[in-house]
């Protein structure tokens, strides 16, 4: 059944304050998850009081500061700090985001920072994406042919390769999927909206001479239909792409082609 | 049979098997539905005070008894597609689904042959 409330073991205790450092004249307060595998505990929320004096303007910038100056043992997963790598997505304010590229000063009030929802945490602001992953690479996202390959590259018109714009740019940060309430309740079954956007980026793909199988392949109750176009993975994109159009053009070739 | 056959035909008994006639289906009931449930408003509200002879006459004409008995079959169709979905979304547990989802479909059913059956026995008997 539906569960609607958290094991006890998940359950966020209080954690503890760190103070700003003396002499700091502007002060913003971060709410951090915490939880370590590594200790029984159950997980918990930190207080850091970050010194925005010295702080950079995006909410990675400040966790890195409060990981190099007040807590070390924080935990979380960034790389290219300008939203092309997708590592860094979390909860931000409520909402699942890339965390180098939300500015602080967008946020009123205090800053609560939490792992994607509904993943399994490995330590602090890092979910388990592996599942996550294998339905990526159930898609098989790469270009499938049937004709031997040319002598030079597969061409395209402009406006074939136009129909890619607004799936290219996905990033895999899967801030929609963790987003999606179809995603947290059938999650094990139904691919998400990450995996189905880049489903159709190559269903969409005029090189690819596999459409069929792979419209076949999703023909299934649980992997596409799901989606019951609740937008929610629109609405997070932090690529402002639009996963729920995508899946909404799946479910209308699969309409024409049955 | 083996039990794994068994356990296969009962899921392809439960369950869509695809998913693109399932999502057709459920949408074209909901757009014939429309209509169907605006004629029948007007009129309930135009019958509303009216006595039982006035009623029987009116099921019993043969244009309100047809769009009637389809209004019937396409309402209980749409439910049972619809409250599928949403057994399918909550309940993880392959029996209690499986259970839920036939005791919903069988329920529908005798409804509907309930209410086809009062209108074959109001046209037939008035």
């Amino acid at each position: 059944m539906a569960e609607f409330s958290l094991p006890a073991n998940s359950k966020i205790k209080t954690g503890k304050i760190h103070k700003a450092p003396e002499g700091a004249t502007d002060i913003k307060s971060f709410y951090v998850y915490r939880y370590n595998p590594d200790s029984e505990e159950n997980p918990c929320v930190d207080v850091f009081e970050v010194d925005m004096g010295s702080c950079g303007p995006m909410v990675l910038d400040a966790l890195i500061k409060i990981k190099n100056e007040m807590d070390s043992s924080l935990t979380f997963r960034r790389s290219c700090r300008e939203g092309v790598c997708g590592s860094c997505a979390m909860n931000v304010d409520g909402t699942n985001t890339l965390s180098c590229i939300k500015a602080i000063d967008e946020i009123d009030g205090d800053v609560k920072i939490y792992p994607l929802p509904h993943m399994e945490v490995i330590k602090d602001l890092v979910p388990d994406l592996k599942h996550a992953y294998a339905q990526y690479a159930s898609i098989e996202p790469w270009l499938k042919t049937n004709t031997p390959a040319p002598d030079k590259e597969r061409l395209q018109s402009p406006e074939e390769r136009a129909k890619l714009d607004g799936l290219w740019e996905c990033v895999l940060c899967f801030c929609c999927s963790t987003s999606c309430p179809s995603y947290w309740w059938n999650g094990d079954e139904y691919l998400g909206p990450a995996a189905l956007l880049q489903a159709y980026r190559w269903i969409a793909d005029s090189r690819d001479e596999q459409t069929e199988e792979r419209l076949e392949k999703l023909e299934d109750p649980f992997k596409l239909y799901r989606c019951h176009t609740i937008m929610n993975c629109t609405k997070t994109c932090p690529k402002h792409l639009n996963p729920a159009k995508a899946i909404g053009d799946v479910k209308k070739l699969m309409v024409e082609g049955s | 049979m083996n039990l794994r056959g068994y356990s296969q035909k009962l899921r392809a008994l439960v369950f869509t098997k695809g998913g693109v006639a399932h999502w057709w289906a459920q949408r074209f009931t909901a757009v014939l539905l429309l209509p169907l449930l605006i004629w029948l408003v007007v009129n309930i509200l135009y019958l509303f005070s009216a006595d039982i002879q006035v009623v029987s006459e009116w099921i019993g004409s043969p244009v309100n008894a047809i769009l009637l008995t389809l209004f019937t079959l396409v309402l209980f169709h749409h439910a049972q597609l619809g409250l599928q979905v949403v057994i399918e979304d909550y309940i993880h547990t392959f029996w209690l689904r499986s259970f839920a989802i036939v005791s919903v479909k069988l329920s529908l059913a005798i409804l509907c042959i309930l209410c086809l059956g009062s209108i074959i026995k109001i046209v037939l008997l008035g």
